[in-house]
């Protein structure tokens, strides 16, 4: 099965003026017309995925709590403990 | 005429802070507070001191590099400070090995000392004029199971006021060889069974 594709501008004049956005979709929607079937699958899960990374609201980021001070006092000190090795592993 | 041996250790590269600290380097009374858990929350929290008689720095050799050349003299905002150090606690080889020494024989002391213990690090004694202090240091060993972090701040901090010493660290292929030992035990895999034998 095959499409034909096409576009229709609007405007008064013959000469294309396209933004950079509108190029690139151009440029999507050729390759996708021009990609072989077995690709189709691939392309439309990845696709999907950059729509619904792209479509979903982002949250605002959330305030930092705040540093807080708190006073601390040293108990005891003590050299680290030894567990020598009693036998062979 | 005998062939020299080859160096295990280089003396540490700086007094105080002045200079990186390096992977395989060998510190001398480093200490860090463990705070009681028990007063979380608390108006005033408690801590216990841990002294680390000996202590080696595990931390990536270019890390540690990095990092000192963006937090001296100020620290900068960067992605190359590093928040902790890890070290590995080290015991005198007579602390750890003592009994397996006295008790289990020639064989069992080879296996230790050659390093093929997948816990443990044999490191031979620290001859003085490789020693900042010039003192030297016994032979040492270390359990990969005991392993600290400290803020990189206050290590820096602790070397400064001459607390913690800086005393020589490993040269390669030693530095190479812990590291690596270090490494591997933290990534070992625990079968469930070992693979079954006829």
């Amino acid at each position: 099965m095959r499409y034909l594709l096409g576009f229709h501008m609007f405007g008064t004049t013959d000469e294309l003026d396209l933004n950079e956005e509108d190029t690139i979709r151009l440029i999507c929607h050729a390759l996708i017309h021009r990609l072989p079937d077995q690709g189709l699958t691939e392309a439309v899960e990845s696709l999907t995925g950059l729509y619904e990374f792209y479509t979903a609201p982002v949250e605002p980021p959330k305030p930092l709590l705040p540093h807080s001070r708190v006073k601390g006092r040293i108990t005891g000190s003590h050299v680290r403990p030894v567990f020598p090795v009693t036998e062979e592993e | 005429m005998t062939t020299p041996l080859p160096p295990v250790y280089g003396i540490a590269t700086h007094p105080v802070a002045l200079a990186p600290l390096r992977q395989g380097e060998i510190l001398t009374n480093v200490r860090h507070l463990v705070l009681d858990v028990r007063t979380l929350g608390q108006a005033e929290n408690e801590y216990e001191e841990i002294v680390h008689p000996f202590s080696v720095v595990l931390t990536q050799d270019c890390d540690l590099e990095q990092d000192h050349r963006v937090r001296f003299p100020e620290p900068q905002q960067s992605d190359k400070l590093i928040p902790s150090v890890l070290f590995c606690e080290v015991s005198t080889a007579e602390e750890l090995f003592g009994s397996v020494r006295a008790n289990q024989g020639q064989k069992a002391w080879d296996r230790i000392k050659r390093n093929n213990d997948v816990r443990y690090h044999f490191l031979q004694r620290v001859a003085p004029e490789s020693d900042r202090l010039r003192e030297g240091l016994p032979e040492l060993a270390i359990d990969f199971k005991r392993y600290f972090t400290l803020p990189t701040g206050e290590v820096y901090c602790r070397i400064q006021i001459r607390e913690a010493q800086r005393r020589c660290f490993l040269v390669s292929p030693y530095l190479e060889h812990l590291s690596s030992r270090f490494a591997y035990y933290l990534s070992r895999v625990a079968l469930p069974l070992d693979h079954a034998s006829d």
